[in-house]
């Protein structure tokens, strides 16, 4: 095994996990301002890979141009599945088996809507780049990947700059770290838990737009497989952290690609879920946060 | 209780009797039970499949039916959807034996739904002609009703890594999805080619549902293998082409079992040079005993499916076939009883030759005949490189790297 | 009515229910009924009664308690197709996996909420891969094992007697000292504690009933299907159809699951055969709208409306 294969496979992990890491991220902020565990999420993320197919196929747009339409439309969708569920959910005697389940059942109906309108066929995004590969310091990149992180990084930087630059940010901030006092200073949580989870849900389909330059093939059931990679990222990252889980996300990519490098293929994915249960047992705060959420 | 239960079963077996003497008076055509998957992996193999039935079914029942005691019967499809889902497949058999009440069964696309059916339909008495359960496996479980018409597993890779030899191919990587069969093929590969004194550099098999071939694809080149070998079915592969040319990863001889499907020659130039598997071909014309030849084959698809999508391939010869025997079995045993359509089977075994190839099968079902075809995508046709015997083209080996297409 | 009296009319209430019950399920293959059906309707009762155990009396939501029915069925395929014994010795094989993996796992039960349920799902899931990836000889690889006992209608019955067999721990649970000791700890654990409760002991008794309870479901559904392999045995649809099925009833009662499975599977059956192609996204919605508008159940929010009920129904 050379070196070359080595740098190569770290070099996807890098990238795979920035990508991995903006799913963690738009899930632990709705996991940190509504205690909800988004079952739903990785859907979401799969809507986001056809989007662009969809508007390349329509429109001829360029799949890096769509991502502001992407972003809106899912703003949109998210904004709304909050306000027709959750305020229901909240008032059960358990609201966090309630909205577990609950947003299983929205995982089934989005993974068969997509299932209905694309067929199960896997797909691919037929845009290529050309030329198809870079050759950067010595290692042969796909160009899609490059592009790929370039956008992943602005989308990171946009986010950082909205948490901790921006009022609305702030509180979102605020709230993960103490729903009850935010409460009492009087912002209005409700709307501001409709304006977390339709930005993560936006966020979350564009980082499918970004998959889906990045992975030859998707199909409508990929769905449960981001989710649960987005879950191991969050638990890496510290629930309730969002930079934690863009760090916990290139973790978690490098550990996934140099698995497959070193172990058979269809046994990498054990290396993930041992992550998983090793950060839970071990160190409950992540690999990254400070303070374990109650 | 006890009593409630003896009232019970005598009461079924009036009326069962009773029942069992209309339908003897009562029958009207002969039904054929089989699946389709109108989504699914497994879906456009599935349909090409349906296709070959659809010519079958139209053909004998322009002859008047099936030759049953003497009348000829209609021949009713009873078509249902298992969506390439095993959960499906295992109830919608249960429903077309005991609710609809099915003569006979063809099975569905795909090792892993014919691992499912087959304990269903054997268990279930009922007879069942396979068109595309390769894996060896299928025909060690003891099954006394399923045989199958297609080429097993284990006979597949026979006639590709002869070529790869004679091309001069010394390191082999294969690489297939863990189903049963893409593995029986792998398998069976791996020892055919140790045994031709190829050197496997890279034996790896992947999660059904990976996606990201990236490192796999590097690790194979890395190993400095000169042929890549996979069983996987096309989803995979089309993802496997889109990797290796965006990773600038070629080789000397890439043999993909299914890219002679149109869902992978539709990917055109980037699909080039690579081997593929049929078993169907319109330049080969075996000496038919049974069924219509080549040529009349090749007129009834287009006179039946004008503006089908794609054209036929050899799932749709093999579905065919597969038809044809479970037609012949039923006139040569003159019986629907499975046992005795399994006899006739092995009777005509041997002396049969379909559109499909010749037809012969052993003790368990497991078919000894119809040897495999190779081809190879030449300037975006597909041309036939080996048997030799059959070829139309010679193999372009090695293949260019992606920089010279 | 005195509370002595009302225990009685609950007793003969619940064990008029049941023998009809059973009546029913023994009547049903003699009577020419499609044994699928009643097959299908007696595992899902056993298995959303089993997982009760853990979520509705002791308070876990095991996302992974597929793993349990895997190894379960697992262990009599190999039993019977590798080692060349009876089926017999394949559920006992199965039981005793069941228990033994259940003990592996028992670290686990010191998490609480979503991180129990998150590590529960990897552990099936690992599970999953480390079974597939055996060698062949061993648990049969990419093709999974093919049984080949027959006598299908031999696992029907077995599973008649596990189901039975199960409803009436869970009725034992429901009013012995253990059953309120895990309730005791599903509502408060630290305060459990401070009772003097074993949390420990208790929690661990109800996870291995449980987790036998899944393998012998899944030893009995290897019986009747013939085939085990490791995509369908490990699914992660056996536990959350389990877990909803129980939410759909009402979880901590018993009567609760049975009431979920029978309802679910009518809606289920009849989406399937109007409507084959919206059949998963249905399903979605009722999911949905159960937990907007019944989060209790179906027997929990008639009893919570209607305490009365429970002198009879629970």
């Amino acid at each position: 095994m050379t070196t070359l294969l080595l740098f190569q496979t770290l070099v996807s992990g890098i990238i795979l996990g920035a990508l991995y890491g903006l799913i963690g991220c738009s899930l632990t902020i709705i996991y940190g301002t509504m205690r909800v565990v988004n079952f739903a999420h990785g859907d979401f993320v799969v809507a986001g890979c056809y989007a662009p197919l969809v508007l390349l196929g329509l429109l001829g747009l360029n799949p890096l141009l769509s991502i502001p339409l992407v972003f809106i439309g899912f703003f949109g969708l998210g904004m709304a599945l909050y306000y027709l569920i959750m305020p229901r959910l909240r008032r059960a005697d358990d609201p966090e088996l309630a909205s577990f389940l609950s947003f299983y059942g929205v995982s089934l109906m989005a993974g068969a809507a997509m299932l209905y309108f694309f067929d199960a066929d896997t797909r691919s995004l037929n845009y290529s780049f050309h030329p198809s590969v870079l050759h950067i310091a010595g290692l042969l990149i796909p160009t899609a990947r490059v592009v790929a992180l370039a956008a992943g990084l602005v989308l990171i930087a946009l986010l950082t700059w909205f948490l901790y630059r921006t009022l609305p940010g702030k509180a979102l901030r605020a709230t993960i770290m103490n729903p009850g006092a935010i409460g009492i200073i009087g912002v209005d949580i409700n709307r501001l838990s409709g304006l977390a989870f339709g930005m993560a849900i936006g966020l979350a389909a564009v980082t499918g737009v970004l998959i889906a330059l990045v992975f030859p093939a998707f199909g409508p059931f990929s769905g449960m497989d981001f989710t649960l990679i987005g879950f191991v990222v969050i638990v890496l990252g510290g629930l309730g952290h969002p930079v934690g889980a863009i760090l916990g996300g290139v973790f978690y990519g490098l550990a996934e690609q140099l698995s497959i490098l070193f172990l058979p293929q269809s046994l990498s994915p054990v290396v993930g879920f041992a992550l998983l249960i090793g950060t839970v047992m071990l160190r409950p705060a992540g690999l990254f946060g400070r303070v374990g959420l109650r | 209780m006890i009593g409630l239960g003896r009232r019970a079963l005598l009461a079924t077996c009036i009326l069962g009797g009773l029942s069992s003497g209309l339908q003897a008076q009562e029958r009207q055509s002969i039904r054929i039970g089989m699946t389709t998957s109108s989504t699914g992996p497994f879906a456009v193999a599935s349909q090409s499949g349906e296709r070959g039935v659809q010519i079958w079914l139209d053909d004998v029942n322009s002859h008047g039916g099936i030759m049953l005691s003497g009348k000829k019967y209609r021949v009713e499809l009873v078509k249902r959807d298992d969506r390439s889902d095993k959960q499906m497949v295992s109830r919608v058999y249960d429903t077309l034996i005991n609710e609809d009440k099915v003569d006979a069964l063809i099975a569905p696309f795909s090792s892993t739904l014919v691992a499912v059916a087959a304990p269903i339909a054997d268990s279930g008495n009922k007879f069942m002609t396979s068109w595309a359960g390769s894996s060896d496996d299928l025909f060690r479980q003891g099954y006394k009703t399923i045989v199958s018409a297609t080429t097993q597993a284990s006979q597949i890779p026979v006639t590709s890594i002869d070529l790869a030899k004679s091309l001069g191919v010394d390191k082999l990587a294969i690489v297939f999805d863990d189903e049963p069969f893409p593995a029986s093929t792998a398998d069976a590969a791996r020892a055919l080619a140790e045994k031709a004194g190829l050197k496997v550099v890279l034996f790896e098999k992947y999660s059904k549902g990976s996606k990201d071939f990236g490192v796999l694809l590097q690790k194979a080149k890395a190993a400095g293998a000169t042929g890549f070998y996979s069983t996987s079915y096309d989803s995979d592969l089309i993802a496997m082409i889109r990797q290796m040319k965006e990773n600038d990863i070629s080789f000397p001889f890439t043999y993909m079992l299914y890219a002679s499907l149109s869902s992978v020659t539709g990917l055109g130039r980037d699909a080039n040079d690579i081997f593929s598997h049929t078993q169907f071909d319109k330049t080969v014309n075996w000496k038919v005993t049974d069924g219509l030849t080549t040529d009349q084959f090749l007129a009834a698809y287009d006179r039946l499916f004008p503006k089908a999508a794609y054209p036929a391939d050899f799932q749709t010869a093999l579905a065919y076939g597969a038809a044809v025997v479970l037609q012949k079995a039923i006139e040569t045993a003159n019986s629907l009883d499975a046992a005795k359509l399994k006899a006739a089977a092995l009777g005509f075994s041997g002396k049969t030759t379909l559109v499909s190839g010749q037809f012969e099968i052993d003790e368990t079902g497991f078919q000894r005949g119809m040897k495999p075809i190779v081809l190879q995508q030449q300037v975006g046709t597909l041309k036939i490189v080996a048997p030799s015997d059959i070829a139309t083209a010679k193999p372009i080996y090695p293949a260019p790297g992606w920089s010279q297409r | 009515m005195s509370v002595e009296s009302s225990g009685r009319l609950q007793a003969m209430a619940w064990i008029g229910l049941l023998l009809i019950g059973i009546a029913c399920f023994v009547a049903a293959p003699a009577l020419g009924l499609s044994l699928a059906f009643w097959f299908y309707l007696a595992l899902w009762i056993t298995l959303a009664s089993g997982l009760n155990i853990m979520s509705g009396f002791t308070g876990y939501l095991p996302f992974g308690y597929a793993a349990f029915y895997g190894i379960g069925a697992y262990a009599a395929a190999i039993c019977v197709r590798k080692l060349g014994l009876n089926i017999a010795f394949g559920l006992a094989a199965a039981a005793v996996a069941g228990a033994v993996l259940s003990l592996i796992f028992a670290r686990t039960l010191n998490l609480r909420g979503i991180y129990f349920s998150m590590v529960s799902l990897a552990l099936a899931a690992i599970c999953r891969i480390l079974v597939a990836n055996l060698p062949d000889w061993m648990a049969g690889g990419s093709f999974g094992i093919t049984l080949g006992v027959g006598y299908r209608l031999g696992s029907y019955y077995a599973l008649l007697v596990v189901m039975v067999a199960t409803l009436l721990t869970v009725t034992w649970l429901a009013r012995s000292r253990l059953g309120m000791a895990l309730r005791a700890i599903r509502d408060d654990p630290d305060t459990a504690e401070v009772m003097g409760i074993n949390v420990g002991r208790a929690r661990l008794k109800a996870w291995m009933i449980s987790a036998v309870i899944a393998a012998l479901t899944g030893a009995i559904e290897a019986w009747y299907s013939n085939v085990v392999d490791a995509d369908t045995a490990f699914d992660l649809l056996i536990s959350t159809k389990a877990i909803i099925y129980a939410v759909a009833g009402g979880l901590g009662t018993v009567l609760g699951p049975v009431i979920g499975v029978i309802v679910m599977l009518f809606v289920d059956d009849m989406i399937w055969q109007r409507f084959p192609v919206l059949n998963v996204f249905l399903l979605g919605l009722v999911i949905v709208l159960l937990m907007m508008f019944l989060p209790r159940g179906i027997l929990g929010t008639l009893l919570w409306h209607k305490p009365r009920l429970r002198r009879v129904l629970f």
